[in-house]
C-alpha cells in the first residue's frame, strides 16, 4: 500500500491575504478525498501548495514519513503526487504518446506503446490514437488524457483539479467509474469538483473549504446536510 | 577528379564557411529546442575564437587540443552566464544575453592579449575543410545520440510549458543550464575553428550581427529542428553567393527569399518537409 498524503495546519500568504488558513486533512491510499467550496475558497490554492507551485506560510505536508514543506516541485512530483489542472495543460503540440511519456518521465525506464494504451484504457479513451496531436483532442479528451498522464507517473496521489469541467452528464457519469477505478488500484484520490452528482457519487469523503478555512468535513451524505455548508456555498435548493 | 578539385578550390571557402555556420545553428538550436531565446552564441565563439588563436600564438598549441581547450572554456562561460539569467524569460533573456555579448566584445576590444580592436592575426590556418565537416559530423552524431534520451523529452517540456513540465518530475532550472551551456560548447568548438581557418580574428567578428545571422538561420531552418536549423545555415549562407549574378539586386532578392519564408513556412523548412500544420 502506498503512502497516504497528509497536510497539516496548512497556511498559504498572497502578499497580506490569507488565501489558506490552517488547513488540516489526509488523503488515503485507495480512497477519493473531495474538496469542494465556492470560488475563492483556496481549493487550487491546496493543491498548489502541495505541490510546492506555492510556498506554505505555515504548517506542513508530509507523504508517508516524508516532509515536502519546501521541496522544488519537480521532487514532489518524484515523490509520487502527480495532478490535473483547472485549465488544461497538456503539452498541446506534442502528441498523445509523448504526453504519456512526459507523465512517466519519473519513473525508471521508457514508456512503451503497449502500456501507453493501457493508460488511455484507464482514463477511458482506448478510443484515442497515440500518434494524434494532443492540442487537436476534443476538450473532454484532453481532460481524460490529462488523468492518464498523471496516472503514467505511478503516484501514491493524484490531484484532480475539476476534472469534469465542461463535460456533459454522460460523460461525468464515465468520469466517476474512472476516479472509482484509480482509488481502487491503491491510489489516493484528491477531487476538486463543483458537480455534486459527481462528488456523491465518487467520494467517499468531503472537505469544504470556504474563504481559505475548512468548515466541514464528513461523508457526502453528512456535507449534503450541513447547514453551513448548505449557507456557504451548495444553496437551499439541494 | 581535375575538374571536382577545380571546383572545391573555387569553392572551398564557401564550403568551410557551411560547415561553420551549420555548428552555430546547431549551437542555438539547443537553447531554442528549450524555448530559451538566449543569443550570446555569437560571444561563446569569440571566447573560444581567442583562447584558441592564444594558445596557438603564444603556447603554439596544435588545432585538436586547442579547440577542445577553447570549446571547454566557451562551456564554462556559457555555464557561468546560466545562473544569473536562469530567473529571466522570453525577451527579457534575450536582452540579457545580447548585453553579455556586447560585453564580452567589449573586453575583446580593450584587452593586450587579445589584440584590442585590431585582433590576432597569423593564427595557423590548420582547420581546413575535414576538420570543419568531421567536427559538424561529431556535434550531429551526439545531438542525434543526445535526441533519443529521456533529457530530451524533457527539453521539449520545458519549450511547451514550465510549471506542466515540473508537474511531471522535470528539474527545469537543470534543463536551462544543460542547454545552455552545451550550446555554448558547440559554439566553442565552431569559434575554435573559425579562428584556425581565417588567419586572423577581431571582436567585430563576434557583435551582434553574427548572433543576429545565427537566430535568422535557426528560425528560417525552423527552431525545434536541428537538421532544419542546420539547413538553414546552409541555404542562407549560399544563397547570397547563388545569387551574385543578380548583383546590385542581390540583397533585396535574398531579403524577399527570407520575407516568403517566414510568411509561408512559420515553422521554418523543417516544417515543410516533415511538420504537420498545427
Amino acid at each position: 500500500m502506498s503512502a497516504g498524503l497528509h497536510l497539516a495546519d496548512v497556511s498559504v500568504t498572497y502578499g497580506g491575504v490569507r488565501a489558506l488558513s490552517h488547513a488540516t486533512l489526509d488523503v488515503v491510499p485507495g480512497r477519493v478525498l473531495g474538496l469542494i467550496g465556492p470560488n475563492g475558497a483556496g481549493k487550487t490554492t491546496l493543491i498548489n501548495a502541495t505541490t510546492g507551485i506555492v510556498p506554505l506560510s505555515a504548517g506542513n505536508v508530509r507523504l508517508g514519513d516524508r516532509s515536502l514543506r519546501g521541496i522544488a516541485p519537480h521532487r514532489i512530483a518524484r515523490a509520487g503526487i502527480a495532478r490535473t489542472y483547472q485549465n488544461i495543460r497538456l503539452f498541446g503540440a506534442l502528441d498523445v504518446f509523448a504526453n504519456l511519456a512526459a507523465g512517466a518521465f519519473a519513473r525508471p525506464g521508457r514508456l512503451d506503446a503497449a502500456r501507453a494504451q493501457r493508460l488511455l484504457e484507464r482514463a477511458g479513451i482506448a478510443h484515442v490514437a497515440l500518434s494524434t496531436g494532443a492540442g487537436t483532442l476534443p476538450y473532454g479528451d484532453q481532460r481524460r488524457l490529462e488523468i492518464a498522464r498523471a496516472l503514467a507517473a505511478e503516484p501514491a496521489i493524484v490531484m484532480l483539479d475539476e476534472p469534469a469541467a465542461g463535460m456533459n452528464p454522460t460523460e461525468t457519469g464515465h468520469l466517476v467509474e474512472t476516479i472509482r477505478a484509480i482509488a481502487a488500484s491503491g491510489i489516493g484520490v484528491l477531487l476538486i469538483e463543483h458537480d455534486m452528482t459527481l462528488v456523491r457519487a465518487a467520494c467517499d469523503d468531503v472537505v469544504v473549504l470556504n474563504f481559505g478555512e475548512i468548515i466541514a468535513r464528513g461523508t457526502p451524505a453528512e456535507i449534503v446536510a450541513d447547514a453551513a455548508v448548505i449557507e456557504a456555498y451548495l444553496g437551499t435548493e439541494l | 577528379m581535375t575538374v571536382l578539385a577545380g571546383w572545391y578550390a573555387a569553392h572551398s571557402k564557401l564550403i568551410d564557411q557551411v560547415g561553420l555556420d551549420a555548428l552555430l545553428a546547431l549551437s542555438l538550436s539547443i537553447s531554442l529546442q528549450a524555448g530559451q531565446l538566449a543569443l550570446a552564441q555569437a560571444a561563446f565563439m569569440g571566447v573560444a575564437a581567442y583562447v584558441s588563436a592564444i594558445l596557438a600564438l603564444n603556447a603554439h598549441w596544435p588545432l585538436f587540443p586547442a579547440m577542445l581547450a577553447a570549446a571547454l572554456c566557451s562551456t564554462i562561460v556559457a555555464g557561468l552566464l546560466a545562473l544569473p539569467v536562469r530567473r529571466l524569460r522570453g525577451i527579457f533573456l534575450a536582452i540579457a544575453t545580447i548585453a553579455f555579448g556586447e560585453i564580452v566584445r567589449i573586453v575583446a576590444n580593450n584587452l593586450a592579449i587579445s589584440g584590442g580592436a585590431e585582433g590576432l592575426s597569423g593564427i595557423p590556418p590548420d582547420a581546413t575543410t575535414p576538420w570543419i565537416y568531421g567536427t559538424l559530423a561529431v556535434v550531429a552524431l551526439g545531438l542525434w545520440l543526445f535526441s533519443r534520451t529521456k533529457f530530451a523529452l524533457a527539453v521539449a517540456l520545458v519549450r511547451e510549458d514550465e510549471n506542466a513540465a515540473r508537474g511531471v518530475g522535470v528539474d527545469v532550472g537543470f534543463v536551462r543550464f544543460t542547454t545552455l551551456a552545451i550550446g555554448g560548447g558547440i559554439a566553442g568548438l565552431a569559434g575554435a575553428l573559425y579562428a584556425h581557418s581565417n588567419f586572423f580574428i577581431t571582436p567585430a567578428d563576434f557583435g551582434f550581427g553574427r548572433m543576429e545571422q545565427i537566430l535568422v538561420w535557426c528560425v528560417i531552418g525552423g527552431i525545434t529542428s536541428p537538421l532544419g536549423a542546420a539547413a538553414g545555415a546552409a541555404l542562407l549562407t549560399i544563397l547570397p553567393e547563388a545569387i551574385r549574378f543578380l548583383a546590385d539586386y542581390r540583397d533585396f532578392v535574398n531579403g524577399a527569399i527570407l520575407l516568403v519564408v517566414v510568411l509561408f513556412a512559420p515553422r521554418g523548412l523543417a516544417g515543410i518537409r516533415f511538420g504537420r500544420r498545427p
